[in-house]
């Protein structure tokens, strides 16, 4: 008789690590692996959101859990953040134009990303940025011959995009990536698209902005901006958070803009509120959270307003909760400035070690 | 927040929770913009309270431009439905909404129950049928 066999089992909670987000261009896994993942979840229907359960009229469409991000984005643009009086004389909303933009996005990203690692099955996965201060530093002409708008990265122009990952293939609609709920500009309304469309892109077309933010501006930004955000909170707000949205313009010729620059230079979809209908969204976005690393290993883990700045917005404060429509958990601020228990940057800019 | 509290917070019952526990955000879907914009610009000089109520009418080829603007004490414009610029004057504006809106030269979009129009004569094809 042999040894009887003894089984030991080990049980123990298991903990995932957190992620490292790359830059989208030097790293092929991230590209391949972000298209795929935004294609899966684009036809992500397993939540049973239609469009009635959103409180269109008409029959009932499926909405996938991609959509529900580009329906989440529009409708933060439509809460107002108002003075305590009532008024609100340059236009805060719950998402935008005031000092929530970083963590609100931050969080936003957050939930995408565990999107994408859900339809990926795929714990390792961490949502990659456009570094646009790179393509800046290319020449105007050459900014829209970046490797990413090739066939090979997310694809390029066109009305609709026609190559890449998410481009529209008129022979076979139905398995292409389309477009289902977009902002009308003309009536300023949410309009869905029951049959869908492809996807608009204006690269370096618009008459104004022919050019991306450069490296220097970006390091300029982090390097002189050392107060997060002023009073009165809002487009008007000299400070790092204002600058990096792009309403405070700053340097030589007054047009970095930053964040905004980014979303008018690429056009097309990626100009109204439904701007993340464009993958390419997250890709910016990912960057200007970088950006805001950057800052934050530069200058501090603060934030402002806090809970008793004398005038601050409720719903812009460090402990105000953000909520969402793609989730029940919410955040704040406050939770939002360190997150190295969900990821870190494979390169944050202006890190001197300082 | 770690990578499995956010492996909660991004289940396929989340995304249907949130809407249940949102459903008055939603409403602004549902909301019209008629007439004609109408921005109230207030100031404060020298212990004087200022006012100044603007209203617009803007058109593209007759069709109504509706969405909510603002003018700021500049002068420069903010269109809601193009959240990333500020504009020197509504002509820049009316421009870029012009560069911007996909259905111009095209029919209006086919939204059953509004008033946008009715689904005849359009295919439905199924977003979730791919």
């Amino acid at each position: 008789m042999g040894t009887p066999a003894v089984t030991i089992t080990i049980t123990r909670e298991v903990t995932e690590m957190a992620v490292v987000r790359r830059n989208i261009l030097t790293d092929a896994v991230s590209m391949q692996k972000f298209s795929e993942g935004i294609n899966l979840l684009k036809k992500d229907f397993s939540a049973g959101v239609t469009t009635q359960t959103l409180g269109f009229g008409g029959p009932a469409f499926p909405v996938s859990a991609y959509d529900q991000f580009v329906i989440w984005h529009s409708v933060a643009m439509s809460v107002p953040v108002p003075n305590d009086d009532g008024t609100n004389p340059r236009d805060r909303n719950s998402a935008h134009r005031g000092s929530i933009f970083l963590p609100w996005h931050r969080f936003m990203l957050a939930l995408m990303e565990g999107h994408l690692r859900r339809v990926l099955n795929d714990t390792s996965f961490g949502l990659p940025y456009w570094d646009w201060g790179a393509d800046g530093d290319l020449t105007p002409a050459a900014q829209p011959q970046s490797p990413l708008w090739k066939d090979s990265g997310i694809g390029g122009n066109g009305s609709p995009v026609t190559d890449g990952p998410f481009g529209f293939d008129q022979s076979n609609p139905e398995a292409s990536f389309r477009v289902f709920f977009s902002e009308d500009v003309v009536s300023g309304q949410l309009v869905p698209l029951f049959t869908g469309r492809g996807l608009f892109r204006q690269l370096g077309l618009g008459l104004v902005t022919k050019d991306l933010p450069t490296t220097a501006q970006v390091t300029q930004v982090i390097e002189q901006f050392t107060e997060y955000d002023e009073a009165d909170w809002d487009v008007a707000s000299r400070g790092f958070r204002n600058v990096v949205e792009g309403w405070l313009l700053f340097g030589p010729n007054r047009r970095a803009e930053m964040h905004n620059r980014a979303h008018v230079w690429i056009g097309g979809d990626m100009g109204p509120s439904t701007s993340p209908n464009d993958p390419v969204f997250y890709l910016n976005h990912c960057n200007v959270d970088r950006i805001w690393e950057g800052w934050m290993v530069k200058h501090g883990r603060t934030y402002l307003p806090d809970n008793t700045t004398p005038g601050a917005p409720a719903g812009y404060r460090i402990d105000d909760p953000i909520t969402s429509l793609v989730t029940t958990v919410t955040t704040t601020p406050a939770a939002m400035l360190d997150v190295s228990a969900l990821y870190s940057y494979d390169i944050v800019p202006a890190d001197d070690g300082v | 927040m770690n990578i499995d509290d956010l492996a909660a917070a991004t289940t396929p019952d989340q995304l249907t929770a949130a809407l249940r526990e949102n459903q008055a955000e939603l409403a602004v879907l549902r909301r019209t913009h008629e007439g004609p914009r109408r921005s109230v610009r207030e100031a404060t000089y020298r212990g004087h309270r200022i006012r100044v109520v603007t209203t617009y009418e803007i058109s593209i080829d007759d069709r109504p431009v509706t969405g909510h603007l603002l003018l700021d004490n500049d002068g420069s414009v903010h269109y809601h439905a193009i959240p990333n610029q500020q504009f020197p004057s509504m002509i820049d504006m009316v421009e870029r909404i012009i560069d911007l809106a996909w259905d111009l030269d095209e029919p209006q979009p086919d939204v059953p129950g509004s008033e946008h129009g009715d689904s005849g004569g359009h295919h439905h094809d199924h977003p979730g049928g791919d």
